[in-house]
């Protein structure tokens, strides 16, 4: 236990450093980490879902769609607040995963994937035709960044810093929900349903909570997104980027939550490095992911179990 | 158990290794003998087809000064957009930020333009100079001090197109079809707005989605009592649509919108039968047979690399060449963030292959158009032919959406 404290520590010590030991900071904290943050949150969502009930999940950015939206129709059009907009946005997000999951969660396996991607993809062509709400594909520009007692968080250091937090306050949060009751009632749910409902639990509304609870995380990567890019248009919730964030999720390691962040700072710096090189760098990504599938199909937070895997095997064979 | 964890820290290390790896070899040099040029291009997605013949046009301007000014190379670094905004930002703050450009150079297409028109004013030590977006919003809502556009948007490119309708050819009730995203709306706008004022009608109108590959139900929902149809699609989209209403046997005159009739739609004579004939449409391309000196050794120099004037060359010309001038003028100052350079990009006039161009206050060229119409070759495909030019068209103010009737183009 110490030693995964330790290491946490490390890896906080250094997130926390980043900022002042990378070159080119204008370009590495904003487009490396805040960006790697923004996706790694929103892959956690999904991570999250797949880890405790076995779900994989594209309609994640439906919810972060929905609350992208509100915050930037609502702060552009209307000229809201981000003290009303914010919450208002995370609120509707996670209130449309009930309507979501109470439909979704009905369906298991491939079929709860093409329903959750429909509703993705559902969202994408209102957001493209309904020009007077969305503008359509032209989208929502000058998205406006917060400014919280001074600070204006458009400046790559604090917004870095906010994202950070962010994301350590919903990762050590999904931690804290994984060790309760219910928590482990959720893997009981995942591993057999059949024997929990026999032992006299309520399947539905358990998966209900983890499900809204991921759309909550959604949304909130939702405003993270809208404050990142400062843009949302349909092709923000479109079936590009959800494949994006599976590649994420699958490339970290879907059933683990820290596999969120490890893929997504693997992914956003990859990228980074090879569009120097070649145009074609989505092709790259897409062999990057195929061979992380090869030779690590439990992601890279697999690498260890999967080591002690074939290690035990040896040791099991030569007995 | 003390291989195994020496197998899993070097997986680790291995792992670590290639994110500081990333971190450390980006180059960050930043020479003054240099000008870096950033140049954001949609050569993936539905413009794939386009994009390469404005590095052509991109290629010729620099070319005329073989890349130098004052004794200060011009590098440029290119970055593939797919033509929406999200990626269009993405590729632009990598640009500035980690190749840390002087100045960026794009985009195609009119929805990465206003993404990048709102963008540029978060940077304001970076000039901007669009390539071929064409949305008017871009330029006459909130214009930004360092956003510089050396063409006109899609309402000035139908500009005197509805008057022609109107008066010339007596089409009094007009049919829409467009595809749905920012520069139809202010190509069709544009349209609209001379059209409505001469008295004509907007009958109905219909905004499929860019990419549509089946155009049957827009077909068989047209009026049945209309003078012509607005047809606002280009390329691929345009090829499909004319396809069809050949298939259909649509005898309605179209009025095409900038992009329906390039070279891809011309060239696709067999496929779409006549329905391209006697086609109108406005551009600020001219048709076949215009000649000036500067035109002519333009498309000498297009012919050069293997093409020849259509809207991506010539608007990547003359944005590229705009751009470049500004420089030369300068002598390749940017200090006082560019201050010198803006000034000269500001009040810029020169004689362009396609007419006189000046610039607006909102850094909006004032340009030539011209009005053509498609006619058969004599040898079984097309040409164009002039019916007008109309010089010194400058931007409205208006920021058009999907323009339904009359009252929307106002």
């Amino acid at each position: 236990m110490t030693k995964v404290r330790s290491t946490y520590l490390l890896l906080l010590a250094m997130a926390i450093a980043f900022p002042y030991l990378v070159p080119d900071p204008d370009f590495w904290v904003s487009s490396g980490g805040s960006r790697a943050l923004w996706l790694g949150v929103t892959a956690l969502s999904m991570s999250f879902l797949n880890r405790n009930l076995g779900l994989m999940s594209l309609g994640q950015l439906f919810f972060s769609g929905i609350s992208g939206y509100i915050v930037a129709i609502s702060s552009v059009t209307y000229g809201v607040k981000f003290g009303t907009s914010v919450p208002l946005a995370i609120l509707a997000g996670t209130l449309s995963g009930v309507v979501i999951g109470f439909i979704a969660l009905k369906t298991k396996g491939v079929y709860f994937l093409m329903l959750t991607l429909a509703v993705t993809l559902g969202l994408y062509s209102f957001a493209n035709s309904a020009q007077e709400i969305t503008r359509g594909h032209t989208g929502i520009n000058s998205i406006p960044s917060p400014v919280i007692f001074g600070i204006d968080f458009a400046y790559t250091k604090p917004m870095y810093y906010l994202f950070l937090l962010i994301a350590i306050t919903i990762f050590t949060f999904c931690k804290f929900l994984e060790s309760t009751s219910f928590g482990i009632a959720l893997k009981g749910v995942r591993d057999n349903e059949d024997r929990m409902t026999a032992m006299g639990y309520r399947i539905l509304p358990l998966k209900m909570i983890a499900f809204v609870f991921s759309a909550l995380i959604a949304s909130i990567a939702g405003v993270m997104g809208a404050f990142y890019v400062t843009n949302i248009s349909p092709d923000s919730v479109g079936l590009i980027r959800s494949i994006d964030l599976l590649v994420i999720v699958v490339v970290g390691g879907a059933t683990y939550l820290g596999g969120a962040f490890v893929g997504a700072a693997l992914i956003v710096v990859f990228e980074a490095i090879v569009q120097d090189f070649t145009q074609y760098y989505v092709a790259a990504t897409g062999a990057l992911f195929i061979i992380v599938l090869m030779l690590a199909p439990q992601g890279l937070m697999g690498i260890s179990a999967q080591f002690r895997r074939a290690r035990a095997k040896k040791l099991g064979a030569a007995k | 158990m003390k291989r195994q964890r020496i197998g899993r820290n070097a997986l680790a290390g291995v792992v670590a290794g290639v994110l500081v790896a990333g971190l450390v070899i980006t180059p960050s040099s930043h020479a003054a003998s240099t000008i870096k040029i950033g140049y954001l291009n949609a050569t993936i997605g539905p413009f794939a087809g386009g994009a390469p013949q404005i590095t052509i046009g991109l290629n010729i301007a620099l070319g005329e000064i073989k890349s130098k000014v004052a004794g200060k190379k011009i590098v440029i670094l290119e970055e593939a957009t797919d033509a929406t905004p999200a990626l269009a930002l993405e590729k632009a703050k990598k640009l500035i930020e980690k190749d840390k450009v002087d100045i960026l150079f794009g985009p195609l297409s009119g929805d990465e333009g206003v993404a990048i028109a709102r963008l540029s004013k978060k940077y304001p030590k970076v000039t901007f100079v669009n390539t071929t977006a064409s949305a008017s919003e871009a330029t006459n809502r909130e214009p930004s001090k360092n956003f510089f556009r050396f063409h006109g948007d899609a309402a000035q490119w139908s500009g005197g197109v509805g008057e022609i309708a109107y008066n010339q050819l007596g089409y009094k009730r007009v049919a829409i079809i467009a595809d749905d995203y920012s520069f139809p709306y202010a190509n069709a706008g544009g349209f609209a707005k001379g059209f409505c004022k001469a008295g004509g009608v907007i009958v109905s109108a219909q905004w499929p989605a860019l990419g549509t590959k089946d155009y049957s139900s827009q077909i068989a929902a047209l009026p049945k009592d209309i003078d012509a149809i607005y047809a606002g699609l280009g390329g691929a989209d345009a090829v499909q649509f004319l396809k069809q209403a050949n298939q259909f046997g649509i005898k309605k005159p179209l009025i095409g919108g900038a992009i329906l009739v390039d070279g891809t739609v011309l060239g696709a004579k067999a496929e779409i039968g006549d329905a391209a004939l006697n086609t109108i449409g406005g551009g600020p391309v001219p048709d076949d047979s215009y000649s000036s000196p500067e035109y002519d050794k333009f498309k000498a120099q297009l012919a050069a690399a293997g093409t020849g004037p259509n809207i991506f060359s010539v608007l990547g010309y003359i944005s590229a060449k705009s751009m470049l001038a500004g420089l030369v003028a300068v002598k390749g100052d940017l200090s006082n963030n560019h201050a010198k350079y803006r000034a000269a990009l500001s009040t810029l006039k020169w004689k362009t292959p396609t007419g006189p161009l000046s610039m607006d206050k909102n850094r909006n060229a004032i340009v030539s158009n011209f009005i053509y119409q498609i006619v058969s070759d004599g040898a079984g495909g097309f040409k164009t032919k002039a019916l007008k030019r109309q010089d010194k068209v400058a931007q409205g103010t208006a920021v058009y959406g999907r323009v339904n009737s009359c009252a929307d183009a106002k």
